[in-house]
């Protein structure tokens, strides 16, 4: 109990830090939201904008209002997009977490299936294994993500190129179908990229188990090489590829960022990108909280599932 | 014509709506260009008048600026809450064009279908209209080729080259009211004379640049006047390529090469940092040919790529050597907004020009409705700047749009790609 | 040692400048091998074509994107023509991929080699500290680490690169301030271990200062680690610098890197294959040398 309250202060202090320094980075970047480049608009109409917004109030002033309007859980007003702070974000939150939860699908399954298959073969089988797993963490996300829409999307037309959905409206089952048509490509680039470390780690933890001598008595015991491998040991290799869900996780954001522009995606990492460029602060700010709430919570999560496949850890 | 909820648009809407434009709480952007009306008056349901404070060549450009707003819908919204009503005018939206909006997601796409209650005769063709914004320009260009849309607007040279000769696409090209430059700082001493001015323009290959960023299809800029507008100058030369006649006229001003080919003036060498838009792709390289072409007169170019707002806050405050910019021009051949001493400080005129006989031909040309008086003025401001040179003037972009051939009725038009949209329709013959 | 190698060596090898060339509009989107005559113009240009013959009167008769033109002697500087060999081809400003990627093969690998060094120092130092002091400074010091590693960072540093402008320095400040906090945690919880080891008891019993006790006992036992960390962070450096290059937050044109050739191609409508795929497999090898190299180091001990 003692553990998860202080967890949750760390994390409620990494929330304000993000937030803050957030805040303060882009106030101080140089850009001015209120203006624009048009020579039919008078320079006047920038102070206009300015007070309408408040960006007219000292630095400290505007700090304060936001931080006491985020614990009211208001949000703010974005000036880019015209709209409530939580509406823009809560928007394009879904499809980055579909994205994301499909990739760490991909990627986790992936990693394990291929451990535990590996596991039975031979020595220059495994090695060969390895050096892909190997090249394949060594691959830039953009590059792969370029590469994939360039040949798999273009060329072949197997994939959408762009969007998380087709623009005519589907219901039900055939509405899911086209969802998962577009998150597929990028979902298979952001597990391709990250899918090696998670590979190594549980190939190594399952070689461990299958050595460990609870294997060794169920194979005594007669059981069959494959039952020893899924049933006994896999879910103890789980335990250290699982414990890592929770580092992954700022990984993928920023994957899923580079992967929203390459892909024309809505999402997080779009809005906030956009929301940069447009000196958008009230949707930056969130956004990068909102980030951060993502892997905050799933370091939790990473904990409570390590907890699951492990009870040991219960007793740390 | 009606309101897509069914109601007369009225003469009334005309005034309310300019009541609104010019309303200090809704804070329209555009609300300066009202300014010269003094007030509309309604003369019956379809009739109004307009009053003007003064007499000038633009008053029906400054009527025309906006759209007519629903009176009946929307006055019930207070102005003091328009800034932040659009969640209310989402749920109100009443439109009267010849389409009506289906939906929308943001960033995303926008969905128009046929408005049952447009005026003209069947008028539109189409029954829908799918808008979609597709960020990465590669996914457009294989979107049209795969069938999947039907009509591309603002296609870049390579795109073009690439669609060229494709069975199924038609590529229209037409002028732009756009014209793209290099601004000098006036205030940095190195640029002071129009000399060493007209020596960098001379200097800069734009012919080779022309040819590597636009395939040769652009136009090299004289004045800021465009070539297709009734007033551009006809009989002004583009400054000719020339590193030696640049060299000269460097020399002159007291630049002269060290043994390394860099020009010095009392020790210290010509150095610039040349600002460019970093989401321009078409500046950003320009940007980096220029660098190797001033190389070769010993002018050392940094180029420094910076988003859409830093770049303004850098122009606005004066901190800059030059910087790649195009403006997007209306017809009212106004040339204040960047060359009238004015608007260095309350304008566009961020290299600080100032020319007293140039803000007197600008506060001329404002006033003169002579037509022919009028062009003589202009002629004039364009002689001076083309041999002040504040603006190094690269050139005029064509504009590309791109369509499926079964596509037809697609005009073009420098206004927008999708004026004439209620003409659009499908077809194959 | 390969990559220190590639560092020093490969601008000499590039075959032509790296940043610029002398006509880029006839040079512009040339496939892989492909050779260009230069020719010197008198007026201080240099064209290059892709055929070149004797024409009359002692002049040149060349064939320039794909047009055929008559250059007479007056307008020649010379009548030779230089060949000029493109083996990756040419980018979209007709610029020699080749030597541009060799060059960024240096940029970047300076860049992530200095910021590994600053980050193993600095996640070093505070791992000692940290577990040299113990008590409630161990405590503060580690869940500011964790607190930090839950920063998504990809956008504060785009920010702050925005904000400051592009340097190699900042981008080194950057790189190593966004990396050293894992390495911190894991020298920390080395020390601990070794502290508890009896060897380390032992040096303690007989009289050793802890200054000696730390450069003579702990620090030859974290050096397998440091060397690991070291070279594995080399190779997510560069990956990280090209993502930042990628988004336009690396260093301003003209100086070539490798994520900023991807990133400058990928923004072409029409990108070609080998502007994309030659700088992004020069980013891979030198990582994926990285990775297994630490690989190996992990193996032998």
């Amino acid at each position: 109990m003692k553990i998860v309250l202080s967890r949750l202060a760390g994390a409620g202090l990494a929330l304000w830090l993000v937030a803050s320094v957030t805040f303060f980075v882009v106030r101080l970047a140089p850009g001015d939201p209120a203006r624009s480049l048009d020579p039919a608009v008078p320079l006047s109409h920038a102070e206009t904008v300015r007070k309408l917004y408040g960006l007219d109030r000292p630095l400290t002033a505007q700090y304060a209002a936001w931080l006491s309007g985020l614990l009211r859980g208001d949000l703010g007003w974005s000036f880019d997009h015209r709209r409530p702070v939580a509406e823009v974000v809560a928007t394009a939150l879904p499809p980055t977490l579909g994205l994301a939860a499909l990739a760490l699908g991909l990627q986790y399954g992936g990693a394990l299936a291929a451990a535990a298959w590996v596991a039975r073969r031979r020595a220059p089988l495994r090695r060969a294994i390895d050096t892909v797993a190997l090249c394949l963490y060594t691959l830039p996300t953009f590059w792969l993500g370029l590469l994939a829409l360039r040949w798999l999307g273009h060329r072949s037309g197997l994939f959408p190129t762009h969007g998380a959905a087709s623009p005519a409206a589907l219901g039900g089952l055939s509405h899911l179908a086209d969802l998962l048509h577009h998150a597929a490509l990028p979902a298979l680039v952001l597990a391709l990229a990250n899918v090696g470390l998670v590979y190594q780690l549980s190939e190594s933890a399952l070689r461990r188990a299958l050595a460990a001598p609870y294997a060794i008595a169920a194979r005594a015991r007669g059981l069959s090489e494959n039952r020893v491998v899924w049933r006994h040991a896999l879910r103890n290799a789980v335990a250290a590829p699982v414990h890592r869900l929770g580092l992954d996780l700022p990984l993928l954001l920023s994957g899923s960022l580079v992967i929203e522009v390459i892909f024309s995606r809505p999402g997080l990492g779009r809005v906030a990108h956009q929301a940069f460029l447009a000196r958008d602060l009230p949707v930056l700010a969130v956004s990068a909280t909102a980030a951060g709430t993502l892997v905050v919570l799933g370091s939790l999560l990473a904990d409570a599932l390590h907890r699951l496949v492990d009870p040991r850890v219960e007793r740390v | 014509m009606r309101w897509s909820d069914g109601l007369a648009v009225t003469a009334e809407d005309v005034r309310w709506t300019w009541l609104a434009q010019r309303h200090p709480e809704v804070a329209w952007r555009y609300a300066e260009i009202k300014k010269n009306i003094k007030n509309v008056r309604v003369l019956g349901l379809h009739h109004f008048a307009v009053e003007y404070a003064t007499e000038s060549p633009s008053q029906l450009a400054e009527l025309n600026e906006g759209v007519i707003l629903p009176r009946h819908a929307w006055s019930a919204l207070p102005f003091a809450e328009w800034p932040r009503g659009a969640a209310w005018f989402r749920d109100h939206l009443v439109t009267n064009g010849p389409f009506e909006l289906a939906g929308w997601e943001s960033q995303q796409r926008i969905e128009l279908r046929r408005n049952p209650e447009y005026f003209e005769p069947d008028r539109p063709y189409l029954s829908s209209v799918v808008l979609r914004v597709v960020p990465l320009r590669a996914n457009r260009l294989a979107e049209l080729e795969a069938g999947k849309a039907d009509f591309v607007s603002q296609l870049v040279p390579a795109e073009v080259r690439r669609l060229e000769g494709q069975p199924g696409i038609t590529i229209r090209q037409f002028w732009h009211r756009q014209y793209d430059y290099l601004a000098w700082n006036l205030r940095r001493p190195q640029f002071a004379q129009a000399s060493v001015r007209r020596a960098l323009t001379q200097a800069i290959d734009r012919q080779a640049l022309v040819d590597t960023v636009w395939d040769g299809r652009a136009r090299i800029g004289t004045s800021p006047i465009l070539a297709s507008v009734w007033a551009h100058h006809p009989d002004l030369e583009p400054w000719p390529y020339d590193l030696s006649a640049a060299r000269d006229a460097l020399l002159i001003a007291g630049w002269q090469a060290d043994k390394n080919g860099v020009l010095r003036r009392a020790g210290r060498p010509f150095e610039l940092e040349l600002l460019v838009n970093s989401a321009n792709p078409i500046h950003v390289d320009s940007a980096v040919l220029i660098q190797t072409q001033l190389a070769r007169v010993g002018i050392e170019v940094a180029v420094r790529r910076l988003d859409f707002h830093a770049l303004i806050d850098r122009l606005d405050s004066g901190d800059f050597d030059g910087a790649i910019g195009s403006w997007g021009i209306d017809t009212s051949l106004d040339l204040g907004y960047a060359f009238h001493s004015r608007s260095i400080t309350e304008g566009y005129n961020s290299g600080a020009y100032a020319e007293p006989t140039v803000d007197r031909l600008i506060e001329a040309a404002r006033e003169e409705t002579d037509q022919d008086a009028r062009r003589e003025i202009l002629y004039r401001l364009q002689e001076i700047l083309h041999r002040d040179q504040p603006y190094a003037f690269l050139w005029e972009p064509p504009r590309f749009d791109a369509h499926s051939t079964r596509l037809r009725g697609v005009g073009s038009n420098p206004l927008s790609s999708l004026f004439r949209l209620r003409e659009w329709r499908v077809g194959h013959d | 040692m390969l990559t220190l190698l590639l560092v020093t060596v490969a601008p000499s090898l590039a075959p032509q400048e790296p940043n610029s060339t002398p006509d880029p509009a006839a040079a512009q989107d040339r496939p892989p091998g492909t050779t260009l005559y230069a020719v010197a113009l008198s007026d201080g240009r240099t064209l290059l074509v892709d055929a070149i013959d004797s024409g009359p009167a002692g002049g040149l008769t060349v064939v320039r994107q794909g047009t055929r033109q008559e250059l007479d002697l007056a307008s020649l500087a010379s009548t030779q023509a230089k060949p000029r060999r493109f083996i990756l081809g040419t980018d979209h400003l007709g610029r020699d991929l080749l030597s541009r990627v060799l060059h960024g093969l240096r940029t970047s690998l300076g860049i992530a080699l200095v910021a590994t060094i600053l980050a193993l120092t600095v996640g070093t130092l505070v791992g000692l500290v940290a577990a040299g002091a113990g008590g409630w400074l161990d405590e503060l010091t580690m869940r500011i680490v964790d607190v930090l590693m839950a920063v998504p960072k990809l956008f504060l540093v785009l920010a702050i690169a925005a904000t400051l402008g592009p340097s190699r320095g900042l981008l080194v400040t950057l790189l190593a301030a966004t990396t050293w906090m894992p390495i911190a945690r894991i020298v920390r919880a080395r020390t601990v271990t070794l502290r508890a080891a009896p060897f380390s008891t032992a040096a303690r019993a007989i009289g050793c200062s802890p200054r000696r006790v730390l450069t003579h006992h702990y620090l030859p036992h974290l050096a397998g680690t440091l060397w690991t960390l070291g070279v594995l962070g080399v190779g997510n450096l560069i990956l990280l610098e090209s993502a930042l290059s990628f988004l336009g937050a690396g260093l301003p044109p003209p100086v070539a890197t490798l994520g900023g050739m991807v990133a400058e191609a990928a923004l072409q409508s029409t990108p070609s294959w080998w502007s994309i795929v030659f700088p992004g497999a020069a980013i891979v090898l030198p990582s994926l040398a990285c990775a297994w190299v630490a690989d190996q180091i992990t193996a032998v001990r």
